[in-house]
C-alpha cells in the first residue's frame, strides 16, 4: 500500500528529473491570481438574463409577485402532473407561502422529507420521495448567466426531493439571482468561512436530467426528474 | 487494469471501416463540433481565449507543485470528515475499493461514469468478489451489458444503434423490442431506479478535486451522479491525480471550457461538489466518503518535459470529435480505454509505447485536435516526440522494427554514391514494369507490401532523372 508520504515523494523525485525550471523546493505552491475575473459575464438585467437562459436550458419559467400568487403557481403545476403526493423541503420560502395549507385546499397531500425535523425515516423518507409526482425545493441561489439553481442541503433540506420525483420545482426569490457561477462560488467560500463544519454537498441544477447517449437523440428524464419548473418571486 | 488491446490498431481500425452502422454513428459527431463552436460564439471569442489562457496557467503551476496541492487535498478531504488513499496503480486501487465494499457488506455498487474507473477496471473486480457492480450513465450501462470499451470519452455508447440497443435489452433484460429512443431511454431508467434505491455503494468519478476546500466535482447530464453520491450508504470517488485544481474559484475557469468543448452545453444539467460524506445535520447522503487518487504512470508523464502538458486534460472529448483518423477508425480501434488523439498520447505515455506502438502513428498531424483543445494541449508535437521514442528512444520505449531499419541502412548505402544511386534507378525502373497498372504500383511483394495495402506507389521515372539531364546538357551545350 502506497502511504501518502510515498507517493508524495514519487512525485516530488518526478518533478525534480524533469530538470523544470522552477524547482517546486525553492518557490512555493502560488495559484497565478485572479484579478479581473475573466470567468464573469458582461453586466446585464439579471432577470431578463435568467427568462431567457432558463427558456434555453429548458426550464418552465414563471415570475410571480409574491408568496401567494407563486403558492397558487405551484397548486397548478401539482395539478397538472396529476400530483396526488407532493414533496417538499423546509426552506422558509415554502414556510412564508404556506404551500402546505394551499396544497391541501386543493386536495393534495403534501409532506416535508425530514427526518431531523421530527418526519419520516430513511427508508420511508426514500420511498415516499420516489413514490411522489412532484419534489418542491428551495435554493440557495441562482446563476443568471447558465439558468442553474444551487441547492445545498442541510437540516430540513433533502438531497431527495430535487432528484426522486419526475418534476422538480425550484423556488427562488428575485434576490437570489447572481451573474455567475464564480459568484456561487465566492458566496459559498464565505458560508464556509463563518461554518463550524468543513463538510458540505452542493448540486447546480441547471435543467431537466438528459441524455443524448442513444444516437445522439435527446431524451430527458432518464433518471432525475424530466420536467422542472423554476418560480421567482419578486422584483 | 483493463486489458490493452492497442497492439491489434490495425485489425481493429479494419473492422471499423468495414461497418456501415459505426460510419453512420460517426458521421454524427459533427453535432458535437457544431455544438462547441455555437457554444464558444455564445460565450465569447475573447473571453473564451482569457478563460483558456487561465484554465493553462494554473494547469502549469498546479503541475509544478503537485505534490503540495495533492498533500492539501488529502489533508481538506479529511477534515470534512472523508478517506484517502493514494494508489501507485490500477491494482492497489482495486484492492482498496474491494477492502471497502467487503468492509461494510455490500451486496450492490451503482457507478456513475469515470474513466480513472475503466483504466482500473473495478467493475469486473467487484463483479468477481459476487458484488453487482451497475454503470448506471445509460451510455455506460450500455456497453456494459454488451462487454464492450467506451467508444468516446463523452458519449461511451456512440457506436451503436437504437436496434442494437432494442436487442441487447431484449436479449439480457427480457424486454420487448423497441424502436423508439425515448421508450428504451425509458427502460434502463426502469431497470437502474430499482437499483439505486437498494444499493449499499456509490461509485463515481472526479472532474475536479478542489484543493483548497477537499471537494470533488462531478459533471453529469442524466442525475446518475447525484444518486449515487446521494442515495448509498458509503460513496467511494475515483480520480487521476492530475484533477486537482488549487481553490474552489478555479471551477468557474473550468467548468465553462469543459461542458462548451464537450457537448456545447453551455453547464450541464447537473455539477456536483462533494465535500467529505453527509453533515451532521443532513437529511440524507452518505454516511462514509473515500477519495482514491491513482497515479498508475501518470508519474512518468510527470517527469517527462514533453509529455508533461497531456496532464492538461480535462477529458472533454473535443480532440475526438475533430479528428479525421477517430472519424473514420472509431473508438475501439484505439484499444484502450481513453481513444482519439488525447488517446493516442495517454495510451502509449500510460501502459508503455511498444504495447501501443501504432497509436502514436495513427494521426495525419494535421493539428486539428491542438486547434479544439480548450487546454490547448500541442497533441501533435507529443505525437510526434512519442514516435520518435519508438524508432530512437530509450530500450524500454523502443519498438523493433527490423525490416524497416534494414531497409533505412540499404537506402542510405545506395544514396550516397552516384554509382550505387544509378545502378539501383536503373533496377527499379527495370523491376517494375510487371508490377505497374495506370502508372502507379498498386502491389507491392513483402516486405513491402505494407505499404501498397492500404495506398499506391508512385512508379518510377521510365528514364532517370540524370539521364534525362545529360541528354538535355548535350543538346543545349553550355
Amino acid at each position: 500500500m502506497a502511504d501518502r508520504e510515498q507517493f508524495l515523494a514519487n512525485i516530488r523525485d518526478a518533478l525534480s528529473s524533469s530538470n523544470h525550471s522552477v524547482s517546486p523546493a525553492q518557490a512555493g505552491a502560488q495559484p497565478p491570481a485572479r484579478p479581473d475575473s475573466v470567468e464573469k459575464p458582461p453586466p446585464s438585467d439579471l432577470l431578463a438574463q435568467l427568462e431567457r437562459t432558463a427558456a434555453l436550458q429548458s426550464w418552465h419559467f414563471t415570475r410571480a409577485a409574491d408568496e401567494n400568487e407563486a403558492a397558487a403557481s405551484i397548486v397548478e403545476i401539482a395539478k397538472e402532473h396529476g400530483a396526488g403526493r407532493v414533496v417538499r423541503t423546509a426552506h422558509d420560502v415554502l414556510e412564508r407561502m404556506a404551500l402546505d395549507a394551499a396544497l391541501t385546499e386543493a386536495g393534495m397531500e403534501s409532506v416535508l422529507l425530514a427526518e431531523t425535523l421530527g418526519g419520516l425515516d430513511a427508508q420511508a423518507r426514500q420511498d415516499t420521495a420516489a413514490a411522489a409526482a412532484v419534489g418542491v425545493t428551495g435554493v440557495d441561489a441562482v446563476i443568471a448567466e447558465t439558468a442553474s439553481v444551487a441547492l445545498v442541503p442541510r437540516r430540513g433540506m433533502s438531497r431527495q426531493a430535487s432528484l426522486l420525483p419526475p418534476v422538480h420545482v425550484a423556488v427562488a426569490t428575485a434576490d437570489q439571482v447572481v451573474a455567475s457561477l464564480d459568484d456561487v462560488l465566492a458566496l459559498r467560500l464565505d458560508a464556509l468561512a463563518e461554518a463550524e463544519e468543513a463538510t458540505w454537498y452542493m448540486n447546480l441544477v441547471s435543467g431537466p436530467s438528459r441524455t443524448a447517449d442513444i444516437e445522439q437523440t435527446l431524451v430527458v428524464g432518464v433518471h432525475g426528474p424530466g420536467v422542472v419548473y423554476l418560480v421567482v418571486i419578486g422584483e | 487494469m483493463t486489458e490493452v488491446l492497442s497492439a491489434r490498431f490495425k485489425s481493429q481500425a479494419a473492422e471499423a471501416l468495414g461497418n456501415v452502422t459505426i460510419q453512420e454513428s460517426l458521421d454524427r459527431l459533427v453535432n458535437f463540433r457544431q455544438g462547441r463552436v455555437d457554444a464558444i460564439a455564445e460565450y465569447g471569442q475573447d473571453r473564451w481565449d482569457a478563460l483558456s489562457d487561465r484554465a493553462r496557467e494554473i494547469k502549469r503551476d498546479t503541475l509544478e507543485h503537485l505534490d503540495e496541492y495533492l498533500d492539501q487535498l488529502s489533508r481538506q478531504v479529511e477534515r470534512a470528515g472523508g478517506h484517502i488513499f493514494f494508489a501507485t496503480d490500477a491494482q492497489e486501487a482495486n484492492d482498496y475499493v474491494a477492502k471497502v465494499a467487503a468492509a461494510h457488506d455490500v451486496k450492490t455498487v451503482i457507478k456513475s461514469k469515470s474513466m480513472v474507473s475503466e483504466e482500473m477496471g473495478v467493475a469486473a473486480v467487484l463483479e468477481s468478489m459476487g458484488i453487482e457492480a451497475v454503470e448506471t450513465d445509460l451510455g455506460e450501462y450500455i456497453i456494459q451489458l454488451a462487454r464492450e470499451a467506451p467508444y468516446h470519452i463523452i458519449a461511451p455508447a456512440l457506436h451503436k444503434s437504437k436496434e442494437e440497443v432494442s436487442e441487447l435489452f431484449q436479449r439480457i433484460l427480457g424486454t420487448p423490442a423497441e424502436s423508439d429512443i425515448t421508450a428504451l431511454a425509458g427502460i434502463a431508467r426502469q431497470v437502474l431506479r430499482e437499483k439505486f434505491l437498494q444499493a449499499d455503494m456509490g461509485m463515481t468519478g472526479a472532474n475536479f478535486g478542489v484543493a483548497e476546500t477537499g471537494t470533488i466535482v462531478m459533471v453529469t447530464n442524466e442525475g446518475n451522479g447525484r444518486m449515487c453520491s446521494s442515495l448509498p450508504r458509503v460513496q467511494v470517488a475515483t480520480m487521476g491525480m492530475e484533477r486537482v485544481i488549487p481553490r474552489l474559484r478555479d471551477v468557474a475557469t473550468y467548468l465553462p471550457l469543459l461542458t462548451r468543448s464537450a457537448t456545447g452545453q453551455r453547464i450541464s444539467s447537473y455539477v456536483s461538489f462533494v465535500t467529505g460524506p453527509r453533515r451532521r445535520d443532513e437529511e440524507d447522503g452518505p454516511q462514509e466518503f473515500h477519495l482514491v487518487i491513482l497515479d498508475n504512470g501518470r508519474s512518468r508523464m510527470l517527469a517527462d518535459p514533453e509529455l508533461r502538458e497531456a496532464l492538461y486534460c480535462i477529458r472533454c472529448g473535443a480532440c475526438l470529435n475533430a479528428c479525421p483518423v477517430y472519424g473514420k477508425v472509431g473508438g475501439h480501434a484505439y484499444g484502450w480505454v481513453y481513444p482519439g488523439p488525447i488517446g493516442a498520447v495517454v495510451t502509449p505515455s500510460l501502459v508503455g509505447v511498444p504495447r501501443a506502438k501504432d497509436l502514436p502513428f495513427a494521426s495525419t498531424l494535421c493539428g486539428a485536435c491542438r486547434d479544439v483543445c480548450p487546454l490547448k494541449i500541442d497533441i501533435p508535437r507529443m505525437l510526434l516526440k512519442l514516435r520518435s521514442d519508438a524508432v530512437e528512444g530509450p530500450a524500454e520505449t523502443r519498438v523493433p522494427r527490423r525490416v524497416e531499419s534494414l531497409m533505412m541502412r540499404v537506402w542510405r548505402r545506395t544514396v550516397a554514391g552516384p554509382r550505387l544511386f544509378s545502378l539501383a534507378g536503373k533496377a527499379a525502373s527495370a523491376a517494375q514494369w510487371p508490377l505497374s497498372r495506370r502508372g502507379a504500383l498498386r502491389w507491392l511483394p513483402p516486405p513491402l507490401s505494407g505499404w501498397t495495402r492500404s495506398r499506391d506507389f508512385p512508379r518510377a521515372a521510365m528514364r532517370p532523372f540524370r539521364a534525362r539531364w545529360r541528354n538535355h546538357e548535350g543538346r543545349h551545350g553550355r
